[in-house]
């Protein structure tokens, strides 16, 4: 699933281990998403749209 | 069974080091030491026991895990364990005969390898998602 997690988190000056650390998951899985080789939960991808402050249809494409 | 506490992946190492070394040493009583059956089936059982402790360290290490490393590890073992079965059913096969597989006498002596495909599995796994 495309998505704009690296995008996102660049406009935050965040690194991948910071947005790790907030998600509560491993630097490798917020990567993984960010390479579109891993489709997160729906319960991360919620996570991940609040962290952001944003919809989960602006970061998620199908 | 309650294993001791500490971090979950320090606790699957020093269980594992625990095991590691009651099995060596029942091997090593087995085959130097005369030794009474009370004292054998205690060098056996320490053995098991540990390796029950390994058990529980590893599912509480698979419970604190996150979510993509918990698909590597379901991945990993969906590769591994019927890999393995595979092995030691084509072991026993040959030993059934009369062919020794690579030095291994018996079947017994095959079973610490069970572990090579899991770290395949693994390797495999993890080539998936980087």
């Amino acid at each position: 699933m495309k998505n704009a997690l690296r995008a996102l988190r660049a406009e935050r000056g965040w690194s991948q281990e910071n947005l790790a650390q907030r998600l509560d998951v491993s630097r490798q899985t917020v990567n993984a998403i960010e390479r579109e080789k891993y489709d997160p939960s729906l319960e991360l991808a919620f996570k991940l749209a609040r962290l952001l402050g944003k919809p989960i249809e602006a970061l998620f494409e199908p | 069974m309650d294993a001791p506490t500490g971090t979950p992946r320090g606790l699957v190492l020093s269980t594992l080091a625990a095991f590691v070394a009651c099995t060596l040493f029942a091997l090593f009583a087995s085959e130097l030491l005369q030794l009474g059956p009370l004292v054998r089936l205690a060098v056996a059982g320490a053995a098991v026991v540990t390796l029950g402790f390994f058990l529980v360290a590893v599912v509480r290490l698979v419970r604190s895990l996150d979510e993509l490393h918990r698909r590597v590890q379901l991945e990993a073992l969906a590769i591994a364990y019927p890999t393995t079965l595979l092995l030691l059913f084509a072991v026993g096969q040959l030993e059934r005969q009369g062919f020794t597989v690579w030095g291994f006498e018996r079947l017994r002596d095959v079973w610490p390898l069970a572990v090579v495909p899991y770290f395949v599995g693994v390797a495999l796994a993890w080539r998936r998602y980087r």
